[in-house]
């Protein structure tokens, strides 16, 4: 309860502050909503051209996507900004700060930057989500959306770990940004699309490596019921549980690395 | 038991070397050599509640390892940290309970709102009560004068303002001690006063042990009560102010002004400190050779004077001393 108040206080500050610059917040909304809306018109184009790719229909493929975009979304509000900064203020000895606080490190830091610049994500995403279940004729019954809460919640998770992950190494080599890039601008542009279209090798680094594919190929196919099963068929119903055990990882590297902070000189 | 223990304590960084030339670094992608820097070496100390203490070395000395391995930040390479009973690497949350930390170069405001908005957060964060909250707030508003300035946006503020903002909100939540890290740095006088007579008041009022590094002798005049010396890692003195003038404090200065230019030998009991021009000269003696009386004599047998004083040593004089022996 403690928390949670503590949380809503920061929030409001952290809304106070971004609202500073009212007119910089709305032109990231606005180019932001416009990057996205982008994707899914490429994606509609892409298939209203080939029909399907490998036997997902544009509607299946848009889902796969707004799952992505959808705890992306979820995922950066809370973790993009402290840790795509996280090796600048490791350098500045501005982390010092966090660790002379009466509250968790981690949930201190995510606190302190937690983003208000996601609410059109939100929105556009949910808007096609909805779409989507319309014209693949999903009956979105009560255990469907207590499913799709749980996905979404284990598919935060994974992404969120990623945001950590691709960072924490800042604090052994102070400088490290190109991990996270590679990560984020590259390889997650896989998951635009089937994982069954790719290489096996592909499949093996997406799904054991880096479990990505937990994030909406996964769970698609249990939503869109799809029987093609790569590995398992179990693995379907396994995103909830590997966001944790990922997340759980990296919130052990992130310890691991605040008792390894060297701070500066001053 | 007491409030601070520090018993063995040393602190190694690791710092990569860098060499020149392109192809070195190169090179360094693959194999960087890295030397081993013991910042600290094996210091003990115990502090008690209450205690205004001066931290003082020259930079690079190893204060700031200290107060951050103090503060939790920092973990020991070796040795046992005990503030209070906690080891405050291993149990962040309740040292920071107890601790408030400034760190001068350094800031925990919100830079776009005003100052009020971030108290009211650390508020809730320290789950300090209101009525409490109010009475301290009242007291760093008056004692700290920043009434005119309490909701201005942080950024729009001076950094004299800044920094009385920065202490009061260390100590919103009461702590029974204050890190304060050079917080008078490229401040002016009168706020360096202001700052200097709250920390003195505070710790009147509520006890606050404080721990002080700084530069500039007049905090450490002013406010503390026991000197630790560090250089080099090491903890050379560990004395209280009076103890710590009273030995380093033998020499003092005679300043004179005379009408004509003197020709005389001075006496080599008096060692010329500066001659500022024909007229005016600055000697330094011991007072256990030569007494006050005698000085006086001394210097009007001999010349034709205009003015003449006689100075105890500051204190920054005894440490840039003290600095250049180490």
């Amino acid at each position: 309860m403690h928390l949670l108040r503590l949380y809503l206080a920061f929030s409001k500050v952290n809304f106070l502050t971004q609202m500073e610059y009212r007119t910089q917040y709305f032109l990231r909304m606005v180019t932001k909503t416009i990057a996205w809306l982008t994707g899914f018109i490429l994606i509609s184009v892409l298939l209203y051209r080939f029909r399907a790719i490998s036997g997902w229909s544009t509607y299946e493929v848009l889902f796969l996507y707004t799952l992505d975009v959808l705890s992306y979304s979820l995922a950066a509000t809370f973790f993009l900004s402290p840790f795509q900064n996280l090796s600048r203020n490791i350098r500045l000895g501005m982390f010092d700060e966090v660790l002379t606080k009466p509250v968790n490190p981690l949930l201190y830091y995510m606190c302190t930057k937690t983003s208000a610049g996601y609410v059109n994500n939100y929105i556009i995403s949910v808007v096609v989500l909805g779409l989507c279940f319309k014209n693949l004729q999903i009956k979105l019954t009560v255990a469907k959306l207590i499913a799709l809460v749980i996905v979404l919640l284990g598919a935060t998770l994974i992404q969120s770990a990623a945001f950590m992950l691709t960072n924490i190494p800042a604090f052994w080599l102070v400088k490290s940004n190109s991990l996270y890039r590679l990560f984020f601008s590259n390889i997650t542009g896989f998951l635009q699309y089937p994982l069954s279209i790719y290489n096996r090798s592909v499949q093996i680094f997406l799904t054991f490596i880096l479990p990505y594919a937990f994030v909406n190929y996964y769970p698609a196919q249990y939503f869109l019921g799809k029987e093609e099963y790569l590995f398992h068929p179990l693995f379907q119903y396994l995103t909830p549980l590997v966001g944790v055990l990922f997340f759980t990882l990296a919130y052990f590297l992130w310890k691991l690395g605040i008792n390894n902070y060297q701070s500066t000189g001053s | 038991m007491s409030l601070i223990e520090v018993k063995n304590v040393s602190k190694d960084f690791k710092v990569y070397q860098r060499e020149k030339g392109f192809g070195n670094t190169v090179k360094s992608l693959f194999v960087r050599k890295y030397q081993i820097i013991r910042a600290v070496r094996e210091i003990s100390f115990t502090i008690e509640q209450g205690e205004l203490i001066g931290y003082i070395g020259p930079n690079g000395a190893g204060k700031s390892t200290t107060i951050k391995m103090l503060a939790g930040i920092l973990l020991p390479t070796a040795g046992e940290i005990k503030v209070d009973g906690i080891i405050p690497y291993q149990d962040r949350k309740k040292n920071a309970m107890k601790i408030g930390v400034v760190f001068g170069q350094r800031s925990q405001l919100n830079w776009d709102l005003p100052m009020e908005d971030t108290f009211e957060l650390y508020r809730r964060m320290y789950r300090v009560e209101q009525a409490r909250y109010r009475r301290n707030l009242e007291f760093f508003v008056e004692l700290l004068g920043m009434k005119e300035f309490i909701r201005t946006p942080v950024r729009q503020l001076s950094l004299g303002q800044k920094m009385r903002a920065e202490i009061a909100i260390a100590l919103l939540h009461d702590p029974q001690i204050l890190y304060l890290d050079e917080p008078t740095i490229g401040l002016d006088v009168v706020v360096k006063n202001k700052i200097r007579h709250f920390i003195k008041e505070l710790n009147r009022e509520k006890a606050t042990t404080v721990i002080l590094t700084t530069h500039n002798m007049n905090d450490i005049d002013q406010i503390c009560e026991r000197i630790i010396m560090i250089d080099k890692g090491r903890i050379l003195h560990d004395e209280s102010l009076e103890h710590f003038k009273k030995t380093y404090t033998n020499y003092y200065y005679v300043q004179i002004e005379c009408a004509a230019d003197s020709k005389a030998e001075v006496d080599p009991r008096f060692k010329l400190i500066k001659k500022e021009n024909e007229h005016k000269y600055l000697y330094a003696f011991n007072k256990e050779e030569i007494s006050f009386q005698e000085v006086l004599l001394y210097f009007a047998q001999n010349f034709e004077l205009l003015d003449i004083s006689i100075k105890p040593p500051e204190i920054e004089e005894i440490v840039r001393r003290l600095y250049e022996q180490v």
